[in-house]
């Protein structure tokens, strides 16, 4: 009989969970900014929702609403140095990284908007819409969004195909001598294009300090990631490639956050490329103000337990300002 | 928020309350549409320029594959910027070639040999190309993986300027094998330069000597924009002028080269196609050819005011390529030369190319796909007995 010799892959894959502990530990002005971003980012889409039904915006609208906290979550853990870029689905992560930028010491809703963080919006808002305004004269919109003062090197409206850039982003960093590391954010529908995977390959061969941040919001248009792979744990794709990663819950931004200081101190120690998967869930159908349960492919019931664990939302404080540290929908 | 669209909105005028449209100012000029598709060639300001009738530097008769790797270490030597990154580039003493030979032991951390997965790092050299610091040259083992790569050549490389407003590089240089005549067979003998022209964004040079190859390498390093370098394996071992010492000059972007003068009949080539045409043309002797080597083939590129000279003087015009008829190159060349030169045919826009299929394994059956010195003779005979 042949003996069976169990084996281990030789890189780690962890979930982070934090506790009410580790919110009440968190550095307030950090929790102050998290929320300032994310309800910054929610009226925002909100507002763009609200123009693509009016007819004002020209194409798709794919909405970040849900997903905000791990964008908020991830950029804040990084600097103005390090480059992201991002996927169709991606005003979250392109104003989270703008945004930071701008106001790199952080944001305080209390002390109102500043002229820059008006200034990131409307010209947002105005590239979205198509117009010269925006940051490439209106000609990338909604999926082509890139300020590379910021860092924010290009959403990308070929699903993965960002991926391979990113990469490259790493390696000029490594290169160039400095600690930079480079995020890139992308869906569970990217998971299994072969840009995405050659990628993890060739950044792990490598060593490359690249993140690959895959929001894992369940639906690839309508199809679920049950029937798209066999291991919907999407961080497990890491180890195969002998990539470190990690699972958070991505509605839980200083669970994100805290995950994703690990794996920058990781990527910044020369330790090679981070896979972090943030499970999250988007509150509307692939495009336009319709919920996905009004096309049938998932259930309302779904929806409300989603909803009911969004960090804008249940994090809104009430009645007093700085909001108390709460973890969200728990 | 609504303050903030406010700046873009107004109200519709005679529409309902609430309903708004775009301010006319906010929207970019229509005639901004092709604005920045590549960048203005600034680049070139005070570039060492110099072509075989005005180099001074000393010639002489040289492998091109020796070229090939010279003028690479030269400029690793000179621009730390360069890396070089491709399958087997750093072993085999020059990858599968002899193209990257040296490189390795002079500059360890700029020669990359990759995993073979064009996809990832073509893009990744992408990457490299938008972040700007650093500029990647990427090989294609045998131009077909282009097929393989198409995603981050076609979709990211060649838009990414335009796309993000038109006005950052993208200095990203893929050196692309052309393989026919070798036995590969169907997915390693196209000539790719019909598909890589037809997108927007890329520059493409084909050069036919060492003496070129030295000049648009450095022209294509020096380039902000994506520029394919097509390098035919039927020239690697050929010989033809080279520096001897100087390999730093740029050819002038945009200049085609006349190989042989002539009046009958204008053939415009490129590649190592250019070596079959003069063959041709020695071979019969009875056709007075001016022969044109493209060397730039992009539509922003291309040598209107060579072409167009020659045309006024020959009235006749013969495209030659060597590859299959689907995926050839000269079709739109052919449809903008009746277009901008009409008066000046006396017949319409010949051509040369390959069959319908891919070379195939079996030696006769590829030399009967692709097109060399008969098919050319062929053509002009026609060509000059009808007239």
């Amino acid at each position: 009989m042949p003996m069976h010799r169990p084996l281990e892959p030789a890189a780690p894959w962890v979930e982070l969970v934090v506790t009410q502990a580790d919110w009440d530990a968190a550095d307030p002005e950090l929790l102050r900014t998290m929320h300032a971003q994310l309800v910054l980012i929610r009226v925002f889409e909100e507002y763009v929702l609200e123009l693509a039904g009016a007819g004002l915006i020209h194409g798709p609208a794919h909405s970040s609403i849900g997903q905000e906290g791990g964008a908020v979550g991830s950029v804040l853990a990084l600097t103005s140095a390090d480059q992201v870029n991002g996927s169709h689905r991606g005003h979250h992560q392109f104003l989270a990284k703008a945004l930071h930028h701008v106001a790199p010491k952080g944001l305080d809703l209390g002390a109102g908007v500043s002229e820059e963080v008006r200034e990131v919006l409307l010209r947002t808002l105005a590239e979205i819409c198509g117009l010269d305004r925006g940051f490439s004269h209106g000609r990338g919109g909604s999926m082509h969004l890139q300020w590379k003062e910021a860092g924010a090197m290009g959403t990308n409206a070929i699903v993965g195909g960002g991926v391979p850039q990113a990469a490259g982003f790493a390696w000029a960093d490594r290169q160039a001598g400095t600690d930079a590391v480079s995020v890139t954010y992308f869906g569970d529908g990217a998971i299994n294009i072969g840009s995405t995977l050659e990628t993890f390959n060739l950044a792990a061969a490598w060593a490359l300090p690249v993140c690959f941040f895959v929001e894992n919001n369940r639906y690839a248009v309508s199809t679920s990631v049950f029937e798209a792979t066999c291991e919907a744990r999407l961080s497990g794709r890491g180890p195969g490639f002998g990539m470190a990663s990690w699972k958070v819950d991505g509605m839980d931004p200083l669970a994100v956050y805290l995950a994703m200081q690990e794996a920058v101190a990781h990527m910044r120690g020369g330790r090679g490329p981070a896979l972090v998967e943030a499970d999250t869930y988007r509150f509307f159908h692939q495009n336009g103000a319709f919920p996905g349960s009004a096309f049938g492919y998932r259930s309302k019931e779904e929806e409300r337990e989603w909803r009911a664990r969004d960090p804008a939302e249940s994090w809104r404080p009430p009645t007093s300002w700085p909001p108390r540290p709460r973890r969200p929908g728990r | 928020m609504a303050e903030i669209g406010d700046v873009l909105l107004e109200p519709l005028p005679g529409g309902k309350p609430g309903q708004r449209r775009i301010r006319e100012a906010e929207w970019p000029a229509p005639s901004f549409v092709d604005v920045g598709v590549r960048g203005d060639l600034n680049e070139f300001d005070g570039a060492p320029l110099a072509d075989l009738d005005t180099y001074t530097g000393e010639l002489a008769d040289q492998k091109f594959i020796e070229a090939v790797a010279a003028v690479m270490n030269r400029r690793m030597e000179t621009d730390e910027r360069i890396v070089v990154m491709g399958e087997d580039v750093h072993r085999l003493n020059g990858g599968t070639n002899g193209a990257t030979r040296g490189l390795k032991d002079r500059f360890p951390d700029r020669v990359l040999g990759t995993p073979i997965s064009e996809n990832a790092f073509a893009g990744l050299g992408g990457g490299i190309a938008i972040d700007g610091r650093f500029r990647p040259v990427v090989e294609f083992m045998y131009a077909d993986f282009m097929w393989v790569a198409a995603d981050q050549l076609f979709n990211q490389v060649a838009k990414a300027r335009h796309m993000f407003g038109g006005s950052d590089p993208v200095p990203f240089v893929l050196r692309s094998k052309v393989a026919m005549g070798t036995g590969y067979g169907s997915q390693h003998s196209m000539d790719p330069a019909g598909i890589l022209t037809s997108a927007p964004g890329f520059r493409v040079v084909a050069p036919s000597t060492p003496f070129d190859y030295v000049g648009l390498m450095n022209s294509a390093l020096r380039c902000d924009d994506p520029v394919i370098v097509l390098e035919h394996v039927d020239l690697y071992n050929s010989s033809g002028p080279g520096p001897v010492d100087d390999l730093d000059y740029c050819l002038p972007v945009g200049k085609a080269a006349i190989r042989r003068e002539g009046a009958e009949v204008t053939v415009i080539t490129y590649l190592a196609m250019t070596n079959y045409v003069l063959q041709a043309v020695e071979g019969l002797g009875t056709v007075d050819a001016e022969v044109i080597d493209l060397r730039w083939l992009d539509r922003a590129s291309i040598d209107w005011e060579t072409i167009g000279a020659s045309i006024r003087k020959t009235n006749n015009v013969l495209i030659a390529e060597q590859g299959a008829v689907g995926t050839s190159y000269g079709g739109w060349l052919a449809d903008e030369i009746q277009r901008r030169f009409f008066d000046w045919l006396d017949s319409p826009v010949q051509r040369v190319t390959g069959g319908e299929a891919s070379p195939s394994i079996s030696k006769v059956l590829e030399r009967a796909a692709i097109a060399q010195s008969a098919e050319v003779a062929t053509a002009l005979t026609a060509m000059t007995e009808e007239a």
